[in-house]
């Protein structure tokens, strides 16, 4: 396995090579082939049921592919566990909030963070190690404006804070590639605005890829765009050249007719 | 050679009174998500009423339809009050009020029937032998294997072949469009329960005549009956089946292997089954992510 | 806050135990107590499984079992030093739940449920048919009293007691302190969002198995000291109707408050031995005291008497979970 990584090009932070799963006759990703590079943000859009999340369940391990890797800075990760990929850096949000309800916000993130230091099975801890993962709580929920909600349970705030929550819980990992898995459904403009500023100001050379049904959150921030459709990868491209594919163009058209 | 077949045959009819028992108490958990561990008591107080029915003098056959009904009855009265309050709770919950309940009913049970152990007086036409290979095997076993076979076959034929089962499969997907169709789900629901109830008692009928009633038989058997349901998968039907036959044959050969250690043998490959395959031989749905 | 009030209320508590003996209970009370005590610690233990892990195990009797034999042979055979046959037990009683634990790793709800029933009856096929070194049905008996280190001998039932009391404030502080651990915490992340979890970083079966040989210590403790009770043991403390047991005393008491563990065992032993001197229908009292409870009192008695309490100035648990909604099997 590791014989192969030599071969990697230099800067891809994620490569996918000839992925495929299928569930009983359905194939849901289908022979994908992807470079993402590191630090860019690139945008994961397509159709209902193009195989969007069955990718980053692949991507992050919680389904294994039929056939195929999954190459993460290099290494092959394609029979880590989840967590163990989420120790190498490499991080999901959930389509639905996946917080802790009746915990606070702070409570929320500094699970992460103790996570990320490595005392979260601790039992006799040191009190700084505690102290610093509240800290970090406490900073990330400042810098998007909640600090005064940091206290309640989650469970108590609003839909949109939440979510964004949950994101920041995702940040106290600090991620090297971040899967954003309709991260702003649910949330306005501005909060998106909020969460996305912060995402790319938290740590620059974080990979991000992002789906989105809002194709204008996607073609506004994304350097680059990727396009499946049933599964298969249809174009990959600056946003000026997704929007001018005429293969797009028909596979989100075919779609728009079954609505 | 004879010998193994006639145990062979044994294991055949432990693993049918297994089946029927798992069967009952599999239908109330995988079409209801319900845990009903009073299943024990039901087949020990059909037991008792075939014991008793049998010393009557009544047509003995009867027995068995009569053991059905009280079992079906008492379903009907436990559906009422309190299962139904408790059909949409956690197992967790489901799982304390209904061994509450079997300990009650043992006790009432010890009270009523005595703590001796009850044998049935098996009717003339069941009580020899036949001639396998030379070697005698009672009739009423061969009697128990038939029905149970017979009773598995037409149940699996209700559930899955009928309109009537596909009401009940539609309920556990769906109840609120079941109840567009302008059909009552509450009544499907006590329908199950008193017809899985009924199972036990029947089953606690033909039992009877092998392995008696006595105290303590319920509990024995609702562990038994819950171990091949669990380890068959939660619910399916080849599932409860298969893990019946599993645990019928273990036990019979373990017993033959070494009296001593066939408990321990028994108990070793049915936690292996479960440790090898922690859903179940053959699960019930797939797990989404 | 909420640290200095239950440090309060734990110092009025074992105060209160600590001047018992001097109001003039008699001997023979003083020996229930110590058996609740001791059973509460079980239980207690059980909690850390049911309440905060969400893992419905059946299969607890085999730990209290495990470390009940231990120290009742190693008391019989090396050394009755309370400081080497109670150690003798939690070992014993952590090696078994440690491979138990092992060997649930991937189970959960009902599956887990029966896989701890089976191993845990696997344990006690092996206690009941090793006549040898357990005595098997027939118990074992013989058990030296206990000694302290000076060799002076535990017979009492206020020696007894106090053993017991020590023992209990121990495992509570034992326990409470991995319950608010970053450990704790995260066992209560995978009881309510296991995926969540793994998405974090958290190796489940990580978690599961460091409760796992938590609560098997604090069960072997628990089991260790009761062969010194009654100078017996039989092979029912490991049977899987003593887990029932347990697992009824821990709902009577409150899932997920630790103390509830304590109060389930009082309520359970007391009603127990009153009502078996009234009638000999006495499982059916309790099993219908027990039905009634789940019906009418489901979160537990221990959690409504803490509610009663709330005006005094007793806050909520800390980690609260409805007993009708969390910490399930599904």
């Amino acid at each position: 396995m590791t014989g192969h990584t030599s071969i990697e090009p230099t800067g891809a932070g994620l490569s996918l090579h000839g992925v495929r799963k299928s569930f009983g006759s359905y194939t849901a990703v289908d022979d994908v082939t992807l470079d993402v590079l590191q630090g860019e943000l690139l945008g994961l859009i397509g159709p209902n049921g193009a195989g969007k999340t069955t990718l980053f369940n692949i991507v992050t391990g919680f389904v294994r592919p039929d056939v195929g890797r999954v190459v993460f800075e290099g290494a092959d990760v394609t029979r880590l566990k989840p967590d163990q990929r989420v120790r190498r850096g490499l991080v999901r949000t959930f389509q639905k909030s996946m917080v802790f309800p009746e915990l606070s916000a702070e409570e929320n993130i500094a699970m992460a963070a103790r996570a990320r230091q490595g005392s979260g099975y601790a039992w006799w801890r040191p009190a700084e190690r505690a102290a610093e993962a509240l800290a970090e709580g406490s900073r990330l929920l400042r810098a998007i404006g909640l600090e005064r909600r940091g206290a309640l349970p989650v469970g108590a705030l609003s839909h949109g804070e939440q979510r964004m929550v949950d994101i920041l819980v995702s940040l106290a990992l600090r991620p090297r590639l971040l899967l954003m898995d309709e991260p702003t459904a649910g949330l306005t403009r501005e909060e998106t605005a909020r969460v996305m500023d912060l995402v790319r100001a938290h740590d620059r050379s974080t990979t991000v890829v992002l789906i989105a049904h809002d194709l204008d959150v996607v073609f506004s921030l994304c350097e680059r765009i990727a396009v499946l459709n049933l599964g298969a990868l249809l174009a990959v491209g600056s946003p000026e050249e997704i929007r001018a594919n005429p293969e797009v163009r028909t596979a989100y058209l075919g779609s728009h007719r079954e609505h | 050679m004879e010998y193994y077949v006639i145990q062979s045959l044994n294991a055949l009819v432990f693993a049918v009174i297994l089946l029927l028992s798992g069967l009952g108490l599999s239908v109330v958990m995988s079409l209801m998500n319900f845990v009903n561990l009073t299943h024990g008591s039901l087949y020990l107080l059909g037991s008792y009423i075939a014991v008793f029915w049998m010393a009557t003098g009544q047509p003995w056959y009867l027995a068995f339809p009569a053991a059905f009904l009280g079992g079906a009855a008492a379903g009907l009265i436990l559906d009422r009050f309190p299962f139904q309050l408790f059909y949409a709770r956690t197992h967790l919950m489901q799982v304390l009020l209904t061994y509450g309940l079997s300990v009650v009913f043992a006790d009432l049970m010890r009270w009523g029937f005595g703590a001796h152990i009850a044998t049935p007086q098996i009717p003339e036409l069941l009580r020899g032998v036949v001639f396998i290979l030379d070697t005698p095997f009672p009739i009423y076993r061969l009697f128990v294997l038939a029905s149970g076979v017979v009773l598995a076959a037409g149940l699996w034929f209700l559930f899955d072949r009928t309109i009537w089962g596909a009401v009940v499969r539609a309920c556990v997907v769906d109840t609120r469009i079941v109840e567009a169709l302008g059909i009552n789900t509450k009544h499907v629901f006590t329908a199950v329960l008193a017809l899985s109830c009924g199972l036990g008692a029947l089953s606690g009928a033909l039992g009877s005549g092998i392995l008696a009633a006595f105290p303590g038989l319920d509990e024995e058997i609702l562990i038994l009956a819950f171990i091949v349901v669990v380890v068959g998968g939660l619910g399916t039907f080849s599932g409860v089946a298969v893990s019946a036959l599993v645990l019928g044959f273990t036990m019979t050969f373990a017993k033959m292997l070494s009296p001593e250690f066939s408990n321990l043998m028994s108990l070793a490959v049915m936690a292996g089954i479960l440790i090898w395959r922690p859903d179940g031989l053959i699960a019930a749905t797939r797990r989404e992510v | 806050m909420a640290g200095n009030r239950s440090t309060l209320v734990l110092s009025v508590v074992v105060a209160a135990l600590a001047v018992l003996p001097l109001t003039g209970v008699p001997d023979h009370h003083l020996r229930l107590v110590a058996e609740i005590l001791i059973l509460g610690v079980a239980v207690m233990s059980l909690d850390l499984l049911i309440g905060y892990g969400g893992l419905v195990s059946l299969g607890h009797a085999a730990m209290f079992g495990v470390g009940a034999y231990a120290a009742a042979l190693f008391a019989t055979h090396v050394s009755p030093d309370l400081l080497l046959a109670i150690p003798a037990g939690i070992v014993a009683a952590t090696l078994v739940g440690a491979v138990m634990g092992a060997l649930v790793m991937r189970s959960a709800n009902l599956f887990l449920l029966i896989l701890t029933l089976l191993l845990s009856q696997m344990v006690w096929e092996v206690i009941f048919r090793w006549r040898d070194v357990t005595g098997g049905a027939d118990g074992f008996r013989g058990i030296p009293q206990l000694t302290l280190p000076g060799g002076m001998a535990i017979d009492s039932g206020v020696d007894l007691y106090y053993v017991a009391g020590v023992l209990a404030v121990g495992a509570y502080l034992v326990a409470a302190s991995f319950v608010n651990a970053p450990i704790g915490k995260a066992l209560v992340g995978t009881r309510e969002q296991p995926i969540r979890m793994t998405a974090l970083g958290y190796s489940i079966p990580r978690i599961r198995l460091s409760v796992f040989m938590v609560s098997s210590a604090i069960a072997g403790a628990a089991g260790a000291l009761y062969p010194f009770v009654n100078l017996y043991v039989g092979p029912q403390v490991a049977h899987w109707t003593m887990s029932a047991t347990l697992v009824i005393m821990l709902v009577l008491g409150g899932v997920c408050t630790l103390f509830g563990g304590f109060i389930g065992a009082a309520i359970y032993l007391v009603f127990q031995t009153h009502v078996s001197s009234y009638t000999d229908r006495w499982q059916l009292v309790v099993g219908l005291a027990f039905v009634a409870t789940v019906l009418f009192v489901p979160r537990g008695l221990g959690r409504e008497l803490h509610q009663l309490l709330r005006p005094l100035g007793l806050g909520e648990p800390r980690v609260t979970a409805e007993t009708d909604k969390k910490g399930t099997v599904r």
